[in-house]
This record gives C-alpha cells, sequence and structure tokens, in this order.
C-alpha cells in the first residue's frame, strides 16, 4: 500500500522534472546558456568535486584497511555517500558562485523539484527505517540508505538555493 | 582592478548592469564582475561590450 503510494510520487516527480525542463527551454522562447564567466566558474566546480570526491574515496579506503567499515555500512552504500558528496559540492559552488542556472531562469521550478524530491526520499527513507531495512543487524544498507542520501543532498541543494535567492533579494 | 570606464560609459548610455547584460547576452553578475575586476573577460566578450556601449576596445579596456 505505502510502496504503491511512493510509487505513484516517484511517478509524479517524474513528470513534474519533465515540466520544470519543458518550462525552461520555453520561458524565453530558446534554449538558455550559460556565459563564459559561468562556464569557468562550472568548470572550477568540476575540479573541486572531483578533487573532493576522490578525496573522500582515498580516506574510504583508508578506513576500509584501518577499521573494518562493513561493520556498520555496506560498501556499496559508502560509495553512494561519496558520489553525492561529490555532486553537493559542486552544485553548491556553482549555486554560492550563482553559475547554477543558465541565463534568465530563475530558478523558482527547481526549489519546488528540491522540496519534492526531499519529502519522497524522505517518506521512502522513514518507510526503510520502519520496515527494519533501513538498518540490517547494525550495517546501513544501499537499499534502505539510499533514499536517505539522496534525500539529505537534495535538503543541502534546497538550503544553499533559498538561502542565495534570500541574499538576492536583499541585495 | 576596478574597470571604471566601463562603469562610466555604461552610465553615460543610462544602463544598468542589467540592461547592459542583456545586450550582451550575459548575465547580470558577468558585467558587475568586470567592473569590478574580479573577471577578465575573453576578447570575443570585450568587442560585444564595446559594441553595446559604441566605445573601442582602447577606450575601455587599455590602461
Amino acid at each position: 500500500m505505502i510502496s504503491g503510494f511512493f510509487s505513484v510520487m516517484l511517478i509524479m516527480i517524474g513528470v513534474f522534472v519533465f515540466l520544470v525542463v519543458k518550462k525552461e527551454k520555453t520561458v524565453n522562447n530558446e534554449h538558455g546558456h550559460f556565459d563564459e564567466m559561468q562556464e569557468k566558474i562550472r568548470s572550477d566546480a568540476f575540479k573541486i568535486g572531483y578533487f573532493v570526491t576522490i578525496m573522500c574515496m582515498v580516506f574510504l579506503i583508508f578506513m576500509m584497511e584501518l577499521i573494518d567499515i562493513q561493520k556498520w555500512v555496506e560498501y556499496s552504500f559508502a560509495l553512494l555517500v561519496v558520489m553525492m558528496i561529490g555532486i553537493v559540492v559542486f552544485a553548491v559552488y556553482c549555486i554560492y558562485k550563482e553559475a547554477f542556472f543558465k541565463i534568465g531562469v530563475s530558478g523558482t521550478s527547481y526549489i519546488y523539484l528540491c522540496i519534492a524530491v526531499c519529502f519522497s526520499n524522505g517518506g521512502v527513507a522513514i518507510m526503510r527505517f520502519n520496515e527494519g531495512s533501513l538498518c540490517k543487524n547494525g550495517v546501513i544498507t544501499f537499499d534502505g540508505g539510499s533514499s536517505l542520501v539522496t534525500g539529505v543532498s537534495f535538503f543541502i541543494i534546497l538550503v544553499a538555493l533559498l538561502l542565495k535567492k534570500a541574499n538576492v533579494s536583499k541585495g | 582592478m576596478k574597470n571604471l570606464k566601463m562603469k562610466s560609459a555604461r552610465a553615460a548610455k543610462d544602463l544598468s548592469q542589467e540592461q547592459l547584460a542583456v545586450i550582451c547576452g550575459v548575465s547580470r553578475q558577468t558585467i558587475s564582475a568586470i567592473e569590478k575586476g574580479d573577471y577578465n573577460p575573453t576578447i570575443k566578450l570585450c568587442i560585444v561590450i564595446c559594441k553595446a556601449l559604441g566605445k573601442t576596445l582602447d577606450d575601455l579596456f587599455w590602461e
């Protein structure tokens, strides 16, 4: 029953994403573009995100060698966390430097999208926690933890977007 | 170093940063960064800005 509800919710989010992308293209009756400074900032963000991902990966490998990390988390879950850290670093850097959205895109639709993804993934994470599949024998599983990590990642991006929007409107 | 020549040329044309950004096809932040000296534009963008403000490259970007 509950998983059916979340399936419907995921389909609705898929439709919402499609509408957001379609709307973005039609706001100015043309495809948006990043200007040269935004492209430079984004390339810097890629570099930083990549570097952070590699550093986290090295840290993870050290942790695996020093202490048996698989007593607490599944390896695939740890890899997902590392990947999400890289994505979040890239997104937050771009948002902070105002290079996340193309020229002329306000980003309001993306805020609603982030809220929807946060709620749906948060809901799935709570459901998995109640089912007991989030943590099995003291080990955080990939199946249960993936929605939690996705929800948290989008929450951080949402906070960054809201802070930036508040900052811009304040002038 | 701040680009005061560009700022005064824009003011003389009675254009806001936003309006100049729209004419040049860049973001307002890019125009702001160029005026503040935080970003060195490519020659391509310099030419677009010069055309928009009716100035030469020497007028706006030569020390």
